[in-house]
């Protein structure tokens, strides 16, 4: 003992970096954490100034965490108070969700997308509808099924064609069992008569490396997010769901309604907070939601995102919208046997 | 090819005072969350994020990716020096490298990761810059049976781990895969064991797991054992000890197989350097030169994981850039940067944005040089922390261990399940059941399961598929190899110790 201790000059020098590097260290995991506090005082009746919870539910780098932190920057000015954006993944976006709930109410947001939303028909989330109410919707995108560029399937008609010679053996990568991807698919082949085979790849880029190496024939996804493989031409659109072209999306595709199918369910993006929220605080971020619009950042990523001109939702609206939504893709998933539980 | 060297010799040249603060800022905010547990290098690249909206796109991927380079090694310090991983693929560096500290060779442990990692991401970051486009072609032939034998072979390491019983290994191994089912599924979305609490149904991080087990557990059995009332180890006053070259030359057989390891399974979206970490550990204890001495304080049980480790980065980055695709979840983060900045990975940035490209190599190099500078010189005063009687030590252990398991999800939940983990890591060691096989399992659980479900709905349930992929049919050859050489081996092993008993043949 005595030899590691030699000097008390030097015990004093340890100690104070041991101590200044705990203060970093704790310094650093509260700027990060944000979202950890004590419950709220006021019960968030009246106006206050604290900090207001970004949940993303999913991982970083994705369309919804780009979303959020575009909106929580323009909102944080609004607000005249801080929104730290969490990364919370997991469960499609259930565990977000939930996390959000534990907030005091009005003290945190969550982003909802359509594949969180079909969770709840599904059986798999782990809240409930009426839990949670919309501030605002900021996007609405359209999907579409994507080949290669130069791959076997110039266009729809090919894919189609190889499609009815081998029912059920093309592979289309989607996002997961049960999601709208898999509704999407399942209305092809009882509507067109097309039978694909979807093949589930939760994370991204493994969903757009399939495409790129072959391991699947298509790729069923919102263009905004393969933008950079459709400006290199690796991908280009076969079948878009949608009534009309989009705008600024290029290329030899075909609409829904073309080959006879009705159906669009469009990706979404939104803010949505717990339904014990007073009216006058989903009031306050609603309006600040509206600003967002107003930012040219998010016009231009609005744009790269081929969000529809209607994107935009109020509270009322979008909380209208998500219950629609839900009982469209439950009747849906009903209808095409997709029901999990 | 000189047209590469000058432009990323110019791009080093003209980086200027601001990309030189760049690189070092991000180079120790690197090394810090690559310390604390649960604060993983991904979570610090993404935290980034929002202080590069205002940097133009090579500044704030320089600042990015030094963070990336550094964060990988980081954790090697206390995983040698205190025995938490301070990231899940410096798991492996527990056993050999903090065997070595405990033995009063923490320096030259220190040393063999410094350098590992230097050499790791110099070999990738070479491969990175002059061979970026074969690489990239020959990562996306492969597809989930080939992440599902990879994943195999890192489960295959837990055979070589033991030390005990395998059948003790197998149990912990199997335990920790039920462990990571918890929760929703990724692939079909149905709910598993959550026996109606949303805690469980949200499922149980394997980071909970990790920090839980070794950082937590460990100060429970030293509490229990009252600390012994002595310091960990002998008094330190050396610093990093770098290997001598006969040394090194030695080793090179580790360096070798760690960097392959690494580089390979970089480039491939669906692993990253934790199974890196694992498989190039599993690999040194089979074929290595030294295999026989590796899980027992080896250099070798050092230098392979981390070199591979580090050797992911340049390998996450071809994909990123040639395709844009992300090799690695803290790639897809620098890939959401390049498009907040309205630029598109992907082939044609080497003809559009040349410079930016040369930029990204440039720092890349840098950060390598300055993380290796930094981790040299600063272990000398992160070795006094073994000086620190050991309570002392312990009290930080379990504040860092809170601090990760609270950041994982900014969820009290993650807390709880982090100190379950602790009582039962503790419970384990005290019954002489290895904690290592269980971590394994509930980190590469997850991996194994979601790629072995979609490859049977993708083939339509053809399990044959496994075998007759070129690449996954050989590794899956290779496996099965392993599997019987590691069960002929504890066979003989066993067959000897009743033939003959040692006289610690208790063990």
């Amino acid at each position: 003992m005595s030899k590691a201790w030699p000097k008390m000059k030097n015990r004093r020098f340890e100690v104070a970096v041991l101590i200044s590097l705990a203060t970093l260290v704790l310094g650093v995991a509260t700027a990060c954490g944000g979202g950890t506090r004590g419950p709220s005082e006021g019960g968030g009746g009246e106006q206050s100034n604290r900090p207001v919870d970004m949940v993303v539910p999913f991982g970083a780098g994705g369309g919804a965490d780009q979303v959020a932190r575009i909106a929580a920057a323009s909102m944080e000015e609004e607000l005249g108070t801080q929104v730290p954006v969490i990364n919370t993944p997991g469960a499609t976006g259930s565990t977000g969700m939930t996390s959000m709930l534990t907030s005091p109410p009005g003290e945190s947001v969550a982003i909802l997308i359509q594949d969180t939303l079909a969770t709840v028909p599904y059986g798999s989330a782990s809240f409930e509808l009426d839990q949670i109410q919309g501030v605002c919707r900021l996007q609405e995108m359209p999907s579409a099924l994507f080949v290669q560029g130069d791959g076997p399937y110039e266009n729809w008609e090919a894919l189609a064609a190889a499609a009815r010679e081998t029912p059920g053996e093309l592979k289309v990568a989607t996002v997961g069992q049960g999601s709208v991807d898999d509704v999407m698919l399942a209305a092809l082949a009882e509507q067109a008569g097309i039978e694909f085979r979807a093949v589930p790849f939760s994370d991204p880029s493994e969903r757009y490396a399939a495409l790129l190496g072959g391991a699947v024939d298509a790729l069923y996804e919102q263009p905004g997010d393969v933008l950079s493989n459709l400006e290199s031409g690796e991908f280009q659109p076969v079948m878009v769901f949608a009534d009309a072209r989009v705008e600024g999306l290029e290329g030899d595709y075909v609409l829904g309604r073309d080959v006879g199918v009705d159906l669009a369910l469009n990706q979404f993006r939104g803010i949505v907070t717990n339904a014990e929220a007073d009216s006058a605080t989903v009031g306050r971020l609603s309006d600040a939601c509206a600003a967002v619009q107003e930012d040219p950042d998010f016009t231009e990523f609005q744009e790269q995102n081929f969000s529809t001109p209607e994107s935009y939702q109020d509270a009322d609206e979008f909380t209208e919208y998500i219950q629609t939504q839900a009982d469209t893709i439950a009747q849906l998933q009903n209808e095409f046997g997709l029901s999990g539980q | 090819m000189v047209e590469t060297v000058y432009g990323v010799l110019s791009a080093m040249a003209s980086i200027g005072l601001y990309g030189l603060v760049l690189v070092v800022i991000g180079v120790l905010l690197g090394l810090l969350v690559g310390v604390l547990p649960g604060l993983t290098f991904v979570m610090g690249v993404l935290l980034l994020v929002p202080f590069t909206y205002s940097m133009d796109t090579g500044s704030a991927l320089t600042l990015m990716l030094a963070l990336y380079v550094a964060g990988t090694y980081g954790g090697a310090l206390t995983s040698i020096l205190l025995n938490i991983p301070g990231e899940p693929n410096n798991v492996p560096l527990l056993w050999d490298g903090h065997g070595m500290a405990r033995q009063g060779r923490a320096a030259e442990a220190l040393g063999w990761a410094a350098l590992a990692a230097l050499a790791g991401g110099l070999v990738s970051w070479v491969m990175l810059v002059f061979a970026a486009k074969p690489f990239a072609s020959v990562a996306l032939q492969l597809s989930s049976p080939e992440y599902f034998a990879v994943v195999l072979l890192g489960l295959a390491s837990v055979l070589a781990l033991t030390e005990s019983s395998v059948v003790a290994a197998l149990i912990a191994m199997f335990v920790g895969m039920l462990i990571s089912t918890v929760g929703v599924s990724q692939v079909t979305g149905v709910v598993r064991y959550d026996f109606g609490t949303t805690i469980l149904r949200d499922g149980i991080d394997y980071l909970a797991v990790m920090i839980g087990m070794y950082a937590l557990g460990e100060v429970i059995t030293r509490f229990g054992e009252n600390f012994g009332g002595q310091v960990a180890q002998q008094p330190a006053r050396v610093a990093t000890t770098l290997p001598g070259l006969r040394a090194i030359r030695d080793r090179g057989g580790s360096f070798l197989r760690g960097i392959l390891t690494g580089s390979l399974i970089g480039t491939v979206p669906g692993a990253g350097a934790t199974v890196a970490s694992f498989v190039s550990y599993g690999l040194e204890k089979q074929f290595g030169k030294h295999k026989g001495e590796v899980g027992r304080e080896s250099p070798s049980g050092v230098v392979a994981p981390q070199a591979a480790s580090t050797a992911t980065v340049g390998g996450a980055l071809i994909p990123l850039l040639v395709l844009g695709i992300p090799g690695s979840a803290a790639a897809a983060v620098l890939l959401g940067v390049f498009l907040l900045h309205n630029v598109q990975p992907g082939p044609q940035i080497f003809v559009e944005q040349p410079d930016l490209v040369y930029t990204i190599f440039g720092a890349f190099l840098l950060s390598l040089i300055l993380m290796f500078a930094v981790g040299v010189l600063g272990a000398r005063p992160l070795i006094r922390v073994l000086n620190f009687p050991e309570v002392y030590v312990s009290a930080f252990v379990v504040l860092f261990a809170f601090i990760g398991a609270l950041a994982l999800r900014q969820s009290l939940s993650d807390v709880w399940i982090t100190l379950a983990f602790g009582v039962i890591g503790f419970a384990m060691a005290r019954s002489e059941y290895p904690i290592a096989p269980l971590v394994l399992g509930a980190i590469l659980g997850p991996l194994a399961e979601r790629h072995f479900v979609t490859t049977m709905i993708s083939s339509g349930n053809d399990w044959t598929v496994f075998f007759t992929r070129p690449i996954s049919g050989t590794l899956m050859v290779i496996l099965v190899l392993l599997v019987l050489l590691l069960g002929y081996r504890a066979y003989k092993a066993r067959e000897q110790r009743t033939v003959e008993p040692g006289p610690d043949g208790s063990r």
